[in-house]
């Protein structure tokens, strides 16, 4: 093809490309949107989507979702909120794994119970495991079909007034298997304790081998905390009923 | 997990903000200086595409032709002397000459604007492409009686402007050389024939900044008029001696004016109280004025690439701003940008932009570019002005440049003569206009190495007007 | 019309596709109608068809994100064609690095997809790409002021653009599992070793996306406030010590005081994008060959200057579309570890692509970069396909996460 006549051809076509560039990125986009929207709606037919469960606080029977990674504390940001004294900001890390059941995290040693026992690490937790952080007592409630072990059954209640009435069978939780899985189990167990073979998330001395964002605030809580922890077991007065229920367990 | 979506909500914000800068920043930077990059000579487009276009003429005001195509090759004005005085502000075919007009309105010479439907017709009658014809402000005969007459062997520019568009009417530096001849000897020359020094000369304006000065005086006092400067020729600061023109201490030659008022000091262009003026005005209050008229500005003309004047903002100790005052110390200004200022006095206080061209006109007749008159700056009210004016009108009739006067015509000024280091003599300036209603015209001249501005650049100004005067410049 | 072909109709995406096909197709035919080559007239069927395989196929036979695969194929499509319209032999290379970039993208996507512990799989990685930033300090030579390329044979492997990805994924690892300190160690190590080899650029690029994982894993405004300050020091230091980093800090400033010399790249740059004004000069009809480096830092001028700033404008949108999508993909993931991942390639994408351009046009100083998709280089090009391998790989798993969730729920399981 001649010079001039390509050139004339070009410069028409620019405006072609120009306007086809166009057309282009307006249908991206378009896609872009309807994409979003389509995920959007399916995602309101499936209330339950990313979600493994459910968090039941005892006392206000209040159910909060349950992702499968997150952070149960006092912070706004967190994904399960408990408010209230002797919880911090960021108390506990929860993370699911499948055909494990959910593993726990906590931020600090001490502050949090496991089914009434003291958690000095990470540790897992199945459908029915009972959480105490700060006052609360918080239920885990799974969804049927995931992958994990059957714990041991005992009725859930339905209210807290049933909670308050029945008889919960503690003897039937066991330290093998709530905190421990059965197959996971070390040869010279310790019931109580520490697991020294956790992914380091605590030095020998119990101190934390990280920190992030540790702050004087975060340091009044965990005092504020503990304080309250040890003004509990001091106090005459009568308890709110999980309290009593744990310091039975401890003896 | 909510808190990592929050994060990751912002984290993506950040990210789009990136991209909207890119674009924003693009699109700024190229409008603002879009058409300085394409007029610079480092621009090679434009050579490939030469050989596809003939391009346009180049004519000034009067429709003389300063540079048209023939046989592929650029040819420039006939007449030797014509050609050798308007060559900085049409430039050459090397582009041996920065920011002239044929590299920076090649857009228009080579039909780079030209619509889609333009070029079409052009291939379908089988002819070759033609670039638009440009117009442009500048008058031939005006630049080239003012080569003759401009002192040979002398470096220099001379900038003639009306100062009621801006446009300019002559743009010429010194030494020049033949567009068509450019010899070895052309491109090895000392003094730098390519060099347009009244657009890209930075020089150190001397008395002539008084006019800034002075102007800031008006402006911050109320009893200007009343203002009282004690000359003694000799105003020690330090380790700094302000004297005044013809004092040589060592042949005990003091010139000293006594006591004098601000319109006195300007007239006879007194060093001593001027340097008093700027220490009592002090260096914000003179600089802002300066900056007022431009100093310090990035001047983003759309018809003309200006250097940049500048007022010094570091070392201002006592000796520094005395010296500012009386327009020595480290200062500089183009000769445009001077004529800029004299232009500004003369309009009433206000600063027209310069212009250059008049019309880019297409080979099928359709206009594509015209002249709107622009204003730059409004440094001065009109009562301010006419202040200075009054003074600027002393310093003809009776003050340092007498020679520039003509009789039967308000011609004003003010002559400067500044110290180089270095050189033998003074630079000669004379920034001065005719306050006429019928002849609006400003004008700087700049001799360099030449003497005193009196001498010799007001003489050629008095030479100018009144040619100007004598063949047509009269509305 | 029948059940299937209404469903095909309506595919989400179709005429997307359809005006790309017929973007390249014009335009192939535009180049083959100047240089008269048959070779021209065959890629003018041969790309439009890539394209569409590129995406409808592959996500037939692998699940994946067709916008995503889309927008990516249509860049490189861009890059081949711009390539090609300045050097056929450079635009077949491009088009057989992008043939084994898909291949690696697809790798990628498979390994996200289907990797379950990413514990000793970040370890191994972790030490291998340690290994490999070492390699050209040892037996590399050093070219532009960096040393980071060494040859395997007759080819040249940069090791720093394969590190990209173990960083993204390690780093993503170990934020995850909330070890900040170990992250911030072999991300200062990878950082050390790119300052050892003197490419700063990438090491800008790996400071960018760590810091922006940090903050989207920690969100911590101490740690934020010092990265930057680290970030400004390193900067500071880097300037001092570097005396190429303090020539192309002064010709950023101003490169017209040098525009013979040293300013020249940038100068040219700048000149072809003023020539190529809003539509462009037209295909074949430009002269940017004149900037040095034109087929790999600068190809976004050439494209300005061919195209024109409108074109620009839509290529822009493209990336930024892209990291849209990457953005989307994070949010709809259900683990920490993957929605850092998708987060911090979409990051990665954008950071590239911001700091190349910046240079392009003036707005930062020039580094090293390459903008990923368009520029000639195998390295660069097999990297960023990897990466959107990865959000390929992230995207997948979400898709089976939604579907795993819609079986729960018609199997009626809520709480028991």
């Amino acid at each position: 093809m001649s010079g001039d006549a390509y050139e004339i051809l070009a410069l028409l076509m620019r405006y072609v490309f120009a306007v086809i560039g166009a057309l282009i990125v307006f249908r991206s986009f378009i896609w872009l949107r309807k994409d979003a929207r389509a995920y959007r709606k399916e995602m309101r037919s499936l209330p339950d989507a990313g979600l493994i469960g459910e968090m039941v606080d005892l006392d206000t029977g209040k159910a909060q979702p349950l992702p499968r990674e997150g952070v149960i504390g006092s912070s706004r940001e967190c994904d399960i909120r408990v408010k209230g004294d002797g919880v911090l900001r960021r108390h506990v890390r929860f993370e699911f794994v499948d055909g494990k059941g959910l593993k726990l995290i906590p931020a600090r040693r001490g502050l949090t119970l496991l089914n009434g026992v003291e958690m000095r690490g990470p540790g897992w937790a199945l459908h029915g495991t009972q959480l105490g952080i700060g006052a609360h007592a918080l239920r885990v409630r799974m969804f049927a079909g995931l992958n994990v072990p059957m714990p041991a059954a005992y009725p859930e209640p339905d209210t807290i007034l049933d909670a308050a009435d029945e008889e919960i069978p503690w003897t039937n939780i066991t330290v093998e298997n709530s905190y421990y899985l059965p197959e996971e189990q070390p040869a010279d167990a310790v019931p109580f304790g520490g697991n020294p073979d956790y992914d380091g998330n605590y030095d020998d001395d119990g101190q934390m081998t990280w920190q992030y964002a540790y702050s004087m605030e975060d340091l009044r809580q965990e005092q504020a905390a503990r304080q309250w922890i040890d003004s509990q077991e001091d106090a005459e007065e009568p308890e709110p009923r999980s309290r009593r229920k744990r310091r039975g367990r401890r003896e | 997990m909510k808190q990592l979506q929050k994060n990751i909500r912002r984290v993506a914000i950040f990210l789009c903000a990136l991209f909207v800068l890119l674009a924003a920043w693009g699109a700024y930077s190229l409008l603002t200086y879009g058409s300085r990059w394409f007029a610079s000579s480092a621009n090679t487009f434009m050579r490939t595409r030469k050989k596809n276009v003939i391009a346009g003429d180049i004519l000034d005001r009067n429709g003389v032709v300063l540079a048209t195509s023939y046989n592929g090759e650029r040819i420039y004005q006939n007449d030797l002397s014509a050609r050798k005085a308007t060559v900085h502000v049409v430039g050459d075919s090397g582009s041996n000459v920065n920011n002239s007009a044929e590299s920076f309105f090649a857009s228009y010479l080579y039909g780079f604007n030209s619509s889609f439907l333009e070029r079409l017709s052009f291939a379908l009658r089988g002819e070759q492409r033609r670039g638009d014809a440009v117009r442009l402000t500048v008058d031939c005969r005006l630049s080239t009686y003012i080569a003759s007459i401009f002192p040979s062997g002398k470096a220099g520019a001379v900038v003639v402007m009306n100062y009621k568009t801006g446009e300019v009417l002559s743009e010429q530096s010194f030494p020049t050389f033949d567009p068509q001849n450019i010899t070895a000897s052309v491109k090895s020359d000392p003094q730098k024939p390519f060099f347009n020094r009244a657009i890209q000369g930075l020089y150190t304006p001397g008395s002539t900044f008084k006019m800034v000065t002075a102007a800031s005086a008006i402006e911050n006092y109320t009893n200007y008029n009343t203002i009282a400067f004690d000359c003694t020729g000799q105003l020690t600061l330090g380790n700094r001696v302000i004297t005044d023109a013809g004092t040589n201490l060592k042949e005990d030659k003091l010139t000293k004016h006594g006591v004098i008022d601000l319109k006195k000091a300007f007239q006879v262009s007194c060093n001593n109280s001027f340097a008093q003026l700027a220490l009592q005005l002090g260096d914000a209050r003179l600089r802002k004025t300066a900056e007022d008229f431009g100093f310090n500005d990035n001047f983003l003309f759309r018809d003309v690439v200006v250097e940049n004047s500048s007022y010094p903002t570091s070392n201002r100790n006592d000796g520094e701003i005395a010296w500012t005052g009386a327009g020595q110390s480290a200062l500089t200004a183009s000769p445009l940008h001077m004529c800029m200022i004299g232009a500004a006095i003369a309009n009433d206080g206000v600063m027209m932009e310069p212009k250059l061209l008049i019309s880019a006109t297409a080979p099928n007749g359709t206009q594509r570019a015209g002249l709107t008159a622009k204003v730059y700056r409004k440094p001065l009210t009109p009562e301010q002005a006419a202040v200075l004016k009054e003074y600027m009108r002393a310093v003809v009739t009776g003050g340092t440049g007498t020679s520039a006067n003509i009789s039967g015509k308000k011609v004003c000024g003010k002559t400067g003569s500044a110290e180089i280091d270095g050189q033998e003599f003074t630079n000669a300036w004379f920034v001065g206009f005719l306050d006429e209603t019928s002849s609006p015209y400003a004008l700087s001249i700049v001799v360099e190495n030449a003497g005193g501005g009196g001498s010799v650049a007001a003489p050629l100004a008095r030479k100018i007007f009144s040619w100007m005067l004598k063949n047509g410049f009269v509305q | 019309m029948s059940e299937k072909k209404k469903k095909r109709a309506h595919e989400p995406g179709r005429n997307t596709l359809l005006a790309m096909m017929a973007f390249f197709f014009l335009a192939f035919f535009l180049l083959a109608l100047n240089d008269g080559k048959w070779e021209s007239f065959a890629l003018s069927a041969v790309v439009p068809a890539i394209i569409y395989l590129g995406t409808a196929g592959i996500s037939h036979l692998f699940p994946s994100d067709r916008l995503l695969l889309s927008l990516t194929n249509f860049l490189c499509a861009l890059g081949v064609l711009v390539l090609y319209r300045l050097s056929p032999t450079r635009g077949m290379t491009q088009a057989f690095n992008y043939g084994v970039g898909v291949g690696c993208m697809m790798l990628c996507a498979m390994l996200v997809r289907y990797v379950r512990s990413w514990k000793w799989l970040t370890a191994l990685i972790m030490l291998g790409s340690i290994g490999l930033l070492a390699l050209p300090l040892v037996i590399g030579k050093e070219t532009n002021g960096a040393k980071n390329w060494f040859y395997i044979g007759s080819y040249s492997v940069q090791p720093s653009e394969i590190v990209k990805l173990a960083l993204l994924i390690s780093v993503s690892y170990l934020l995850s599992q909330r070890k900040v300190f170990l992250s911030l160690v072999f991300a200062g190590a990878c950082l050390l070793m790119l300052m050892l080899q003197k490419d700063l650029g990438t090491a800008l690029l790996y400071f960018g996306v760590t810091f922006i994982l940090l903050y989207a894993a920690t969100g911590s405004v101490p740690l934020m406030i010092g990265g930057v300050a680290g970030g400004a020091a390193a900067a500071v230091l880097g300037y001092q010590m570097f005396a190429h980093v303090k020539k192309r800090v002064a010709i950023w400033l101003n490169p017209w005081a040098d525009s013979g010399g040293a300013g020249y790249q940038i100068v040219q740059s700048l000149i072809a994008i003023v020539n190529g004004g809003a539509w462009g000069v037209g295909l074949g009809l430009g002269n940017a060959q004149v900037i040095p480096e034109y087929y790999n830092d600068f190809i976004f001028s050439v494209i300005l200057h061919e195209f024109g700033l409108v074109f620009g404008l839509v290529v822009l949108c493209m990336y930024l579309f892209i990291i849209i999508r990457g953005v989307m993909i994070a949010r709809r993931c259900r683990t920490v570890f993957h929605a850092l991942l998708a987060t911090g390639c979409a990051s990665l994408i954008a950071l590239q692509t911001f700091v190349i351009i910046g240079g392009n046009i003036k707005l930062i100083p020039l580094t090293g970069v390459t903008l990923p998709f368009i520029s000639y280089g195998g390295t660069s090009m097999l990297c960023s396909l990897c990466v959107i391998g990865l959000l390929q790989g992230v995207a997948s798993r979400n898709k089976a996460g939604v579907k795993e969730d819609r079986e729960l729920a018609m199997q009626g399981g809520e709480a028991p």
